[in-house]
């Protein structure tokens, strides 16, 4: 008995300002019942408040955070970059195929490497407004593979991203390549055990 | 009174293999691994039979939908009609996984009452069993890494739900969501807040602990089902005649019609708990703490299931609404309303 939270996710490519002030950026996301149905709108603050203090009766305004995603994946540089050929590219994800766009428009991560390339693109935006403290909750008793491949991983991955940064292809794809064979490598042991 | 009033709480736990691209952009291929990977952990882990598994695809809506009122399955994944999802049950309904959904894993527990953080307990140690044998995705900075933002860091959200129709009727749910989301907390209505039935819940699991998430969610419920205790009794002193009135004709419209509507019998079981709780309503043959049993015998699956049996046209079927009366007939065929 959960809640659809996937009716509540805004998305990203939706509102960034007030649907009533249209100057300040959204961070409310507001639902109206008025007994026919359910009206949905993205307010800042202060006119949400205002808009609570006019329900009269029966009917209801009820507000959750809207989606830190919506807020920083907009924030997102969108990196553009220029390829041997002089044309512009999207930074992507050689793991998944995710491109700096598809994440900006979707709000959605490919695979654990996104994390990494992603972010990285949030740079000040994404410090103040998610992460703001370190990461404070469980850790896994068993890190994936062993702690030294997990690490390796990390570490590829960390690598791939500066050399797309840097437009280093050529490395790029190598270091995709071991990415690739310990993926595989991994597979197989799990398939076998 | 708090017992009575959060009538549930639920958890789930977001989780993806770290080797794998996550369910939205995989190809059938790269689920099926994953799929068949987690049922092999599954059906090895713990006791024999501690899991059932089954193919999403093999579950006909009237089950799925069944699971969905029991708090053991999300309604997003209900509504997944992809291949390659499974559905694993651990000890009978006491948590539950739902495999290529949103993410890789999403695992979920739900109970009675204000119960997070045993919750938590139970849905901590299926998570330890599964990351002994399925390796996540897990970043030292991040946390557990998902599809979603919102989701990394834990992974966790808990959800309290509450009954709070006096607040909702009073119009004051407005100031009491705008106060949570200050808390980064969220108020949404279950079943579109007929029967003045909502859910608290944190919307970020980043930069928080679990035992922060669930504590957060317990002390913001408690807080909004004390509010709602003290709008019934001012309701009550201020118009007594017009809560009795309201609370009487709930309970003659329920044990005298023939058909219900889910809203309705949500709506009417909803003021009727309101006149047991207050002892307005005598010989129900219900205590306080029914609330959620109630309202869960009169859903759409439940009906079908637990009333009619197999072979029943659907949950659409206009009967659901007959067998529904049928049965607010029968569970409150002996209370009465005090005179």
């Amino acid at each position: 008995m959960f809640s659809d939270g996937s009716d509540w996710k805004a998305a990203p490519g939706g509102a960034r300002t007030c649907d009533a002030c249209g100057a300040e950026p959204a961070t409310v996301h507001v639902l109206r019942f008025d007994g026919e149905g359910m009206n949905h709108s993205h307010l800042c603050q202060e006119c949400a408040e205002g808009e609570a203090g006019q329900v009269e009766g029966a009917a209801l305004v009820v507000a959750m955070p809207a989606p830190a995603a919506a807020g920083v994946v907009q924030g997102l540089i969108v990196g553009r970059s220029v390829d041997e050929n002089g044309e512009l590219f999207s930074p992507f994800c050689v793991v998944c195929g995710t491109t700096l766009n598809d994440f900006r428009e979707s709000g959605l991560f490919g695979c654990a490497a996104c994390h990494e390339l992603f972010r990285g693109h949030m740079g000040e935006v994404e410090e103040s407004s998610v992460e703001g403290v370190e990461y404070q909750g469980k850790i896994p008793l068993r890190l994936p593979g062993d702690k030294t491949e997990h690490r390796e991983v990390v570490r590829l991955q960390r690598m791939l991203r500066e050399l797309i940064d840097s437009e280093r292809f050529e490395e790029a794809a190598g270091v995709r390549d071991r990415l690739t064979h310990i993926e595989a490598d991994f597979s197989k042991r799990r398939v076998d055990g | 009174m708090d017992s009575a009033l959060i009538l549930a709480s639920g958890l789930t736990v977001s989780r993806n293999e770290f080797a794998a691209p996550f369910p939205h952009v995989a190809d059938e291929a790269s689920l099926r691994s994953v799929a068949e990977r987690v049922e092999s952990v599954l059906r090895r882990c713990g006791d024999a039979g501690e899991w059932e598994v089954q193919h999403l695809e093999a579950l006909p809506p009237v089950q799925r939908n069944y699971l969905l009122e029991r708090g053991l399955m999300t309604p997003s994944f209900a509504a997944n009609t992809g291949s390659w999802r499974l559905y694993g049950l651990f000890q009978g309904g006491r948590a539950a996984v739902e495999v290529n959904g949103g993410d890789h894993l999403r695992l979920l527990t739900s109970g009675p009452g204000e119960v997070l953080s045993d919750l938590w307990a139970t849905i901590d140690s299926v998570d330890d069993q599964l990351e002994t044998e399925i390796p996540y995705a897990f970043d030292e900075r991040w946390g557990y890494l998902t599809a979603h933002l919102d989701d990394s860091g834990t992974g966790l959200r808990a959800y309290a739900t509450i009954h709070v129709p006096g607040l909702m009727i009073t119009g004051r749910l407005g100031g009491i969501a705008l106060g949570l989301v200050r808390q980064g907390l969220g108020l949404a209505p279950l079943w579109n807040g007929a029967g003045g039935v909502f859910q608290v819940f944190n919307k970020r699991a980043q930069g928080t602990s679990e035992r922060r998430i669930t504590e957060a969610v317990a002390a913001a419920s408690a807080d909004i089902v004390d509010q709602e205790r003290t709008v019934r009794k001012r309701l009550f002193r201020e118009n007594p005649v017009s809560v009795r009135d309201h609370i009487g004709r709930a309970l003659g419209t329920a044990q005298q019609a023939w058909s219900v509507s889910n809203a309705e019998g949500l709506t009417l079981v909803s003021s009727i708990q309101v006149g047991v709780v207050m002892g307005l309503i005598e010989d129900s043959g219900f205590g306080a703490e029914d609330t959620l049993r109630m309202m869960r015998r009169i859903q759409p699956a439940h009906l079908v299931i637990d009333e009619v049996g197999p072979g029943f046209a659907g949950l659409e079927d206009p009967q659901v609404d007959e067998v529904r009366a049928r049965t607010l007939r029968r569970l409150l065929a002996g209370a009465r309303a005090e005179l």
